[in-house]
């Protein structure tokens, strides 16, 4: 009788032991992959990606594979389930001119190290299709079109990507054709940015490439054509495909723009005051005690000089020591790295001017053509930052921000989920459909490399 | 170059000590894990003393001793956030505590008065969650230990012929808290941490009053226990951001909540009885959660101070056990109900909490006269947990549970 309830009591522990541990019971459940009206249920996605360093997963001042794999087109072909999406690879360093934080001097600056890295060719440079990401680092709308030689065109500009990751004519003679022999369902193209970029951070000195040397952006007349023309001949060749046209970020809203204050000529002595002051006389600048307006190479100001103003930027890339050194004071910063407000205007109004014809886009090619409005999501993240669930918000801001990567111009990997999560709400909400987000919240921001580099070691 | 404070502080902003029923810990001695806590009225052995230090004088040896531990084993998964997908669910890692106890009386020379020391962990927590799980910014690991020392002395009297117990007890608390989080801004991840200790006094008291023959009525409160923490911050995956991110000094206040507990007992007979009661918690202590820390992570660090309203309400218990007595052995069951002190939408990842279901059972044995050996077994289904509208849109969905398994040694001194 005892032995019999000591046993029994026993079972029962261990019987209710074995029970407890609970799985969640999910009534509606969210991110099922139900593709809504996008396309029918169990049609298979071939989606290409076209595009500039913004599709291609540009980050740091370089193309690389660590990033690479969080491209935006990747990420969303991974949430689509999309077939066969192959991107040109880079490995690591990778292309360009890659930027390595090592991390902050005691001072409080990123301490940056730049290394040039021209790799001609993605590791699977053989591969016998056309790339499912075209985006190609520096193509402007043009590229789209152009059926030039893809080697001349490499050497001509003096950009690897060309011949890296078109490769061979074989494979189609532009971007465009090479998109099209894909025979894709789904297009995301992203276009146009450079042909306003390359104005702007060079603060308006450089006009795009084919463009006359005023300097200016690409007229908004031949975006709207080569777009156009481009819709076209994607919707009569491929008439059930979908097209995702994005609107272009207003590049002066990236940190680029932003790190380095048009105020930050900071005097502490009275004598420097009074001297600038005379020096100063003529061209009716005025200095004081505490922040004061760099004084910069303007060609469109009287006698060629501005004190900076509020409208006025200053390029990331205007070399920090040498502002410490004088730059912006006595010796004027070099036309080059100052943007000032009428060349802003400039590319403010470029940006307005495409975007108000790529959402004409729209009503053209209806069904076939959707427009993602790109630009009042960075300008959302400028104002108020764009929240992210159980983590700090993503802002503008240089590095604290992590949006954006070190060159201040290209998204992180983060940024670059933030963008493929607003295209996935975008088709969700737009198709009644359900495709799961990125958790960016695991994507990398701010790639950090400790380690000194050999080149550094010389130095 | 701009300063990098905003984002990097923001994240303290989400250090959120949530706490609940969830780490209030009650499993002080077999026997009453075995009856679900109902032993405020009619506890039999020196574990009373956690319970209801005045039911002291009901013992009749000269000297009680009670040893033992309790071996918790909680577990919990997550699943979303449902803002972003559900095609995520996370397990919490299993990681179990050993948490021990010991209570003694004594009947002192002085006639009724009884003397009694217990040593036992009122508050404990420990929480830890995969290396890359998607909460990472909010908790990757908290641990919180409350460790009391707690004399009590009891008096036994009658009014009209009711015998009525008294007791008054001081509590020598002993605090340790760490918390561990990733920050989101660099890769690899920094990993924070905090660690702080401290200590706090308190008192409680405790009433048995036994109006018949087989009916017992208990009372006991347990004042709060404010812990001020004085600790200090440090950071694994730094290298080359060390002028960002240094240590520092840093300090905390928990205010953990007071307890009040009221105990009915009704004595069937002499081998059978059972105890119905009510625990009314005092979490709403837990408001505002105030930290300070002399350099935070910035360019260059600065001093941080938040308070982060945290919104907890008081919360009851209801609890239910039974026991019933053969020559040498018991068998004991028991059940409660444990709903959550807070709205679900403040839920973190740091303690997930839930409305939970307790059941109990339990078994005893008494191998010589004065020594009696008791194990509980008890059983925490959480009811799913679904967060909405959480503060930092962590949405999810919660599934918690809990085993917990205590081993008690009581040996007697006539």
């Amino acid at each position: 009788m005892k032995s019999k309830i000591k046993i029994y009591g026993f079972f029962v522990i261990s019987y209710v032991f074995l029970l407890i541990s609970c799985n969640p019971k999910i009534d509606n459940p969210i991110g099922t992959g139900k593709l809504g009206t996008l396309f029918p249920e169990g049609q298979a996605i071939t989606y290409v990606a076209i595009g500039n360093s913004l599709t291609a997963g540009y980050t740091d001042g370089a193309l690389f594979e660590d990033a690479q794999q969080y491209s935006f087109p990747n990420l969303l072909a991974q949430q689509l389930k999309a077939e066969n999406f192959v991107q040109p690879i880079f490995s690591n360093p990778g292309s360009g001119t890659r930027m390595f934080l090592h991390g902050f001097l005691s001072d409080g600056t990123p301490d940056i190290e730049q290394t040039l890295n021209p790799l001609l060719s993605a590791a699977n440079y053989n591969y016998s299709r056309p790339f499912s990401n075209l985006g190609i680092p520096g193509a402007i709308a043009y590229d789209l079109i152009d059926t030039s030689n893809f080697m001349n065109r490499t050497i001509e500009r003096q950009n690897p990507f060309y011949a890296a990751i078109l490769r061979s004519s074989i494979l189609g003679k532009s971007v465009l054709e090479q998109a099209i022999s894909l025979n894709p369902n789904l297009i995301t193209m992203w276009i146009g940015n450079n042909d306003v970029l390359g104005f702007a951070t060079s603060g308006g000195t450089i006009s795009t490439t084919g463009m006359p040397d005023n300097p200016i952006p690409t007229p908004v007349l031949t975006i709207q054509q080569i777009i156009g023309s481009a819709l076209q001949t994607i919707t009569q060749k491929l008439p059930n495909t979908k097209v995702f046209l994005f609107t272009i970020p207003n590049v002066l809203r990236t940190p680029f723009f932003n790190v380095i204050p048009w105020n930050g000529l900071v005097l502490t002595n009275q004598n420097q005051v009074d001297a600038l002051n005379a020096a100063y006389q003529k061209a009716g600048f005025k200095f004081k005690l505490g922040q004061n307006g760099f004084v910069a190479e303007s060609p469109s100001s009287p006698g060629k000089l501005k004190q900076l103003t509020q409208d006025d930027y200053v390029t990331l890339i205007c070399p920090q020591d040498s502002l410490k050194s004088g730059w912006g004071s006595i010796t004027p910063i070099p036309n080059q790295y100052v943007l000032d407000a009428s060349e802003a205007k400039m590319v403010t109004d470029a940006v307005n001017d495409y975007n108000q014809v790529i959402k004409q886009f729209e009503l053209f090619f209806p069904d076939k053509v959707f427009v993602i409005d790109m630009n009042a999501i960075l300008n959302l993240m400028f104002t108020n930052g764009y929240s992210l669930p159980g983590s700090s918000s993503l802002t503008t801001q240089y590095i604290s921000g992590e949006m954006f990567g070190l060159d201040g111009i290209h998204p992180s990997s983060k940024g670059y989920g933030v963008i493929a999560n607003e295209i996935i709400k975008y088709i969700n909400n737009k198709f009644n459909a359900d495709i799961p987000l990125v958790n960016v919240q695991n994507l990398p921001a701010i790639r950090v490399t400790p380690t000194i580099l050999p080149s550094r070691i010389k130095q | 170059m701009r300063k990098i404070p905003t984002v990097l502080l923001a994240f303290f902003l989400s250090i959120a000590f949530v706490y609940g029923g969830g780490f209030q810990i009650n499993d002080h001695s077999g026997r009453s894990v075995g009856m679900a806590f109902s032993v405020v009225a009619n506890p039999t052995d020196a574990s009373g003393i956690a319970f209801n230090p005045a039911a002291m004088t009901n013992l009749d040896g000269e000297y009680n001793f009670s040893l033992g531990a309790s071996y918790i084993m909680p577990g919990a998964k997550f699943t979303g956030i449902t803002t972003m997908n559900q095609q995520n669910t996370t397990e919490m890692n299993t990681w179990n505590f050993i948490i021990p106890h010991f209570f003694g009386t004594w009947k002192t020379p002085i006639n009724n008065l009884n003397f009694g020391l217990g040593v036992f962990v009122p508050f404990g927590l420990g929480t830890e969650w995969p290396d890359n799980w998607v909460g990472r910014f909010l908790a990757s690991k908290t641990y919180l230990e409350t460790i009391e020392i707690n004399p009590n002395i009891a008096y036994k009297f009658e009014i009209a012929q009711i015998p009525i117990s008294l007791s008054i007890g001081y509590g020598f608390a002993i605090g340790n808290v760490e918390l561990k989080q990733n920050i989101s801004t660099f890769s690899p991840e920094p990993i924070l941490t905090l660690k702080g200790d401290g200590t706090a006094s308190t008192f409680n008291f405790g009433l048995l009053v036994e109006p018949m023959k087989n009916l017992k009525i208990g009372a006991s409160y347990r004042n709060n226990i404010k812990i001020n923490y004085d600790g200090n911050t440090s950071y694994e995956n730094i290298a080359g951001l060390e002028s960002i991110f240094q240590e520092s000094t840093g300090k905390t206040t928990i205010n953990f909540p007071n307890d009040f507990r009221l105990g009915v007992a009704y004595i069937f007979s002499d081998n059978f009885s059972i105890e119905a009661g009510m625990n009314y918690m005092g979490w709403s202590s837990y408001d505002t959660l105030k930290i300070d820390i002399a350099k935070a992570p910035g360019n260059p660090p600065t001093e941080y101070i938040s308070a982060t309203p945290r919104n907890y309400k008081d919360a009851i218990t209801y609890r239910i056990g039974g026991e019933y007595l053969f020559d040498n052995f018991a068998i004991r069951a028991g059940f409660y109900y444990d709903p959550l002190a807070v709205s679900a939408s403040n839920v973190e990842p740091v303690l997930p909490e839930s409305n939970r279901y307790c059941f109990s059972v339990g078994f005893g044995y008494k191998p010589y006269k004065d020594l009696k050996l008791d194990l509980g077994y008890l059983g925490i289904i959480g009811s799913q947990t679904n967060v909405i509208g959480n503060p930092n849109q962590f949405d999810g969905i919660y599934n918690t549970w809990a085993n917990v398994v205590s081993l008690t040694l009581s040996y007697k001194i006539q």
